[in-house]
């Protein structure tokens, strides 16, 4: 099994971190656009998955996301902030980063600049997450579901894009000698 | 050059989908006008005004899924009343909708229960349902819209 190095473990952390509390920063404005289309969300997860998806994609170890979503499920179990999926939210967690995970390792071999890959994984993992929030609390059918999942793809799709531009930036800092971190940092040129 | 075109591409089909998904949705959205309420049952949808409804203290503790407690101190009626007002008795649940198409169940037993479910009339606001004895505040639901009874 690989060590990370304390900086990589620091980075991951405060990923975990930025994942777990940015939902509630952008959430006001995100309620906004949510609100006007009548219905229940669908953005702020987005924008915290890109902070998985950036760990994922600059750590590049296989089942990182999937590691950092347990520990926000637990964290998130820890401290209260389990909305209103209540103990089923380590599902909503979880998921979406086992498939952040999935999809790093299924388009490994694109020939794909990181922006479009990035896009593609984030709003996937959107997809994924608003679909279990349906599954588990929201229960919605017919266009409101399918206008709450073109929501969080578009908004994944945009969030990933600007995950890819931080990754880019944080690549020769964070995991500058691994060749993962090597990929993106070329790859996002 | 030619990936940011693929960008552009994806993301445009993504807001082309939107847009018309959100068309559908909004044209198609069933939406009650302020101070109203839409009950439906067995295939019929009756718009009810929130003034017919007597109000009576609602007083009471609620927590969320933190556990905390929030003294809850309003207006509002029980649900049963609300659906009596609508002249409809013989039920088995409520489904509970908001604005946002978020929807919880009520089973008559609760909503019968003394105490137990009400809707919180405010002046200019959409109604609120509270449910007391819940273990989290997963069915208070804001800006109720719609109660379909079955």
């Amino acid at each position: 099994m690989k060590r990370y190095s304390l900086r990589t473990v620091l980075f991951l952390a405060l990923c975990c971190d930025l994942g777990l509390f940015s939902k509630r920063i952008v959430s006001p404005a995100a309620n906004l656009v949510t609100d006007s289309l009548h219905i229940p969300g669908g953005i702020g997860t987005s924008f915290s998955l890109m902070f998985l998806v950036v760990a994922a994609v600059l750590v590049s170890q296989p089942g990182c996301a999937a590691m950092m979503s347990m520990i926000q499920s637990v964290l998130a179990l820890g401290l209260g902030m389990v909305g209103s999926m209540g103990a089923l939210s380590p599902i909503g967690y979880i998921l979406p980063g086992a498939v952040i995970d999935l999809l790093l390792l299924a388009t490994t071999g694109l020939r794909a600049a990181w922006e479009v890959r990035m896009a593609l994984i984030n709003a996937a993992a959107a997809v994924c997450a608003a679909l279990t929030a349906n599954w588990i609390v929201f229960r919605l059918d017919g266009p409101a579901l399918l206008l709450y999942v073109c929501v969080a793809a578009v908004s994944g799709a945009l969030c990933g894009l600007l995950g890819a531009a931080v990754a880019r930036r944080l690549a020769p800092v964070v995991t500058a000698r691994q060749v993962g971190s090597t990929e993106v940092a070329e790859g996002t040129k | 050059m030619k990936q940011n075109k693929l960008v552009l591409l994806l993301l445009t089909a993504l807001l082309a989908v939107t847009a018309v998904a959100a068309g559908v949705h909004l044209s198609t959205r069933q939406s009650a006008p302020m101070g109203t309420v839409l009950v439906e049952c067995a295939n019929r949808t009756k718009e009810l005004s929130l003034d017919e409804v007597e109000l009576t203290a609602v007083r009471g503790t609620i927590v969320n899924g933190k556990g905390e407690e929030r003294n809850v101190d309003a207006q509002g009626a029980p649900l049963s009343a609300v659906l009596e007002q609508a002249g409809i008795t013989a039920y088995t649940q409520v489904a509970v909708t908001a604005d946002d198409e978020y929807s919880v169940t009520v089973t008559k037993e609760e909503a019968a229960a003394p105490g137990r479910v009400f809707l919180i009339i405010r002046e200019g606001e959409r109604p609120q349902l509270l449910v007391f004895g819940d273990a989290n505040s997963k069915r208070n639901v804001s800006n109720v819209i719609r109660l379909t009874v079955s």
